[in-house]
């Protein structure tokens, strides 16, 4: 790895951990969209301060845009609040405005400056690290590596210091409010810092695929934990290993290095969609089938159960005769009997089904369990009866 | 009384466009009573709760609680929400949400510590949610959330709690550990008032009243205000309840 490689992938690697954690917050806050509205308002924050200052990097033009990204979500919310429009079409409203003085201000002035859409649109994260910070003629690395660093302490010292006035505030509000955390503050804070991190990293990624760093990893982190602090580690992590898989799938493929970090986010999400433990569609589908399976099982020893002892129904127990009772096919039938019969719950002779004294067993074990009201789940029975095997 | 009362409201009115919802209360809650506000639909019940949190403005009148404005005792007041406020799916666990009643307390920036999480962990076995202490907060029914929200309110150690509606559509364990903690705050000493409904229960849970019905018809203790008259004259129509007079 040359040097240059390394500078861009700490670069891209600062972006996306920068992104994810206030991302968490606005996935939670079901606010994903604002950072979309905020990635596109910012912009004639960027091009009065670029007009200002000359420089696409000075703090100057961070405030500047950040403050730009702050004022549209208070429009938006001012929109918002008269009840006369609803938030989406708020957010719709507000950030075009913003987003065409941009463009109108770029267009009158580009003549003489050296801006375009694109650059801020897109970003290019290649040519990073050509952009050296120096001071009295010492080189001290990629200014993109020293002002997405600064971001990324602001935003984690944002986090861990308000932790616990952030998850109230975007947990329960109101009751934020009536401890005395002002979640209206809290609210605003984030929203700097969403506008900051979006100013900061347009220049490496530009500022649309900021939303894919934001949303991204956060969404994915979502699936796979129910922990908040987990999910800032995970979708921090994720964002790493976007960022890093992208920048070599662009290097390998010579692509845009933007474009494939943020498919490598969509990549891992459908990846975690798919296949999370618990969350994922597979585990979902997985859990249903095993779920259907052993409800049969217990629906099978129950009839049994019905229909002997006391009134006794020899009729009743005929495995012939249990397509016609619970319109099951005869594959079904065949698999849950076998499997009753293999766990000993059942015996069978002359094609009529008994019950055996470990089934009269797991009949009252499942009784106990589906009539208590804090029902400890299925483990206990699983592991007392072993019948529930996958399959 | 010559004490402070924990909640003294003069000449409340409230209005939504040009309806009254609240017409002229004058009311005074003595402090360590529990009370339970009884009216119609549409009485006003849920307003009058709102307008002493400040979460609506009243068109006139004042509300004072322990003789001082609510934006100034607010550590000092806990609400217990209807349970469809918040985002069930957030990760976070039973315990973490309890914890979050003593924050109010600790202020910014402080993490809560060994006894904050004690106290969240007496709580949650009061309210019968011991096992589930770290379940995620959608695995739970309904009246687990409800209860949920208890034992974050009783963690807050408020002064005077409100209470919209709990025992709303909640299961027998549910009310059950309703009326416990409802039991636990009076021993506190703690004032409580709540909207309630089942007019049957008046008696057994509450020692205060008020009947409300956009004015107020009646407040004071159960024997002396909860009878027949003061019923019909609240929902308009005869009653003939099993009141144990």
């Amino acid at each position: 790895m040359t040097g240059v490689q390394i500078e861009i992938q700490v670069i891209a690697a600062l972006v996306a951990v920068s992104c994810a954690i206030p991302g968490v917050f606005l996935v939670l806050r079901k606010m994903a969209m604002i950072s979309d509205a905020i990635s596109h308002a910012i912009l004639p924050g960027i091009v009065i301060g670029f007009l200002l200052t000359g420089s696409l990097n000075s703090p100057f033009l961070i405030i500047l845009a950040a403050i730009t990204g702050v004022v549209t979500v208070a429009l938006v919310e001012l929109l918002n609040k008269t009840k006369l429009v609803k938030e989406d079409a708020a957010i719709g409203l507000v950030f075009p405005m913003m987003f065409s003085i941009g463009v109108i201000l770029i267009s009158k002035n580009a003549g003489n400056i050296h801006i375009d859409t694109d650059t801020v649109l897109l970003g290019e994260l290649a040519f990073a690290p050509f952009n050296r910070l120096q001071i009295a003629g010492v080189d001290l690395g990629p200014q993109g590596a020293w002002v997405m660093g600064i971001i990324f302490l602001l935003n984690l010292v944002f986090v861990v210091v308000f932790f616990k006035e952030l998850k109230l505030s975007t947990f329960d509000a109101g009751l934020a409010a009536s401890l005395g955390f002002f979640p209206g503050m809290v609210h605003y804070a984030l929203m700097g810092i969403v506008s900051i991190t979006t100013v900061g990293a347009f220049d490496s990624v530009g500022a649309i695929l900021v939303v894919a760093l934001m949303i991204g990893p956060a969404a994915t982190a979502y699936l796979i934990t129910d922990n908040l602090k987990l999910m800032l580690i995970y979708a921090a992590a994720i964002g790493i290993v976007s960022a890093v898989a992208g920048y070599w799938t662009a290097n390998l493929l010579d692509v845009s290095i933007a474009g494939s970090m943020a498919t490598m986010v969509g990549v891992l999400f459908l990846a975690v969609y798919l296949f999370a433990p618990a969350k994922g569609l597979w585990s979902i589908h997985r859990r249903r089938e095993r779920q259907k399976s052993e409800f049969a099982q217990m629906t099978l020893v129950m009839h049994i159960n019905n229909h002997s002892g006391m009134h006794d129904d020899i009729e009743e127990r005929k495995i012939n005769h249990l397509k016609r009772h619970f319109l099951w096919d005869d594959a079904f039938i065949a698999k849950v009997v076998t499997r009753a019969l293999s766990a000993g719950l059942l015996t069978e002779k002359e094609g009529v089904l008994s019950l055996t004294g470990k089934g009269k067993r797991f009949i009252e074990a499942s009784d106990a369990l589906f009539t208590s009201k804090y029902h400890p789940g299925f483990e206990a029975l699983r592991k007392e009866f072993v019948i529930f095997t996958d399959g | 009384m010559s004490k402070t009362p924990a909640i003294e409201i003069n000449d409340l009115t409230v209005a939504y466009q040009f309806k009254p919802v609240l017409w002229d209360i004058d009311l005074i809650v003595p402090e360590g009573v529990m009370m339970a506000i009884v009216g119609p639909n549409g009485a006003g019940k849920s307003t009058l709760i709102k307008s002493i949190l400040g979460i609506v403005k009243p068109l006139a009148g004042s509300v004072k609680i322990l003789g001082k404005q609510y934006r100034n005792v607010r550590l000092e007041v806990g609400y217990v929400p209807q349970k469809g406020t918040v985002d069930w799916d957030f990760p976070t666990t039973v315990k973490d949400v309890v914890l979050m009643g003593t924050y109010g307390k600790l202020g910014w920036i402080k993490r809560p510590g060994k006894r904050e999480k004690a106290l969240a962990e007496e709580a949650i076995n009061k309210v019968g949610l011991g096992d589930l202490s770290h379940r995620q907060i959608s695995r739970l029914s309904g009246g687990q959330q409800q209860r949920v929200f208890l034992a974050r309110a009783l963690v807050q150690d408020a002064a005077v709690y409100f209470m919209d509606e709990p025992f709303q559509g909640v299961d027998a364990t549910t009310e059950k550990a309703i009326v416990n903690i409802l039991k636990e705050l009076r021993r506190r000493n703690k004032t409580v008032v709540v909207v309630h409904h089942d007019l049957q229960t008046v008696t057994d849970y509450f020692d205060w009243v008020t009947l409300l019905n956009v004015k107020k018809i009646a407040s004071g203790p159960c024997g002396e205000v909860f009878n027949e008259e003061n019923l019909e004259r609240t929902y308009g129509v005869k009653f003939t309840l099993a009141i144990d007079q």
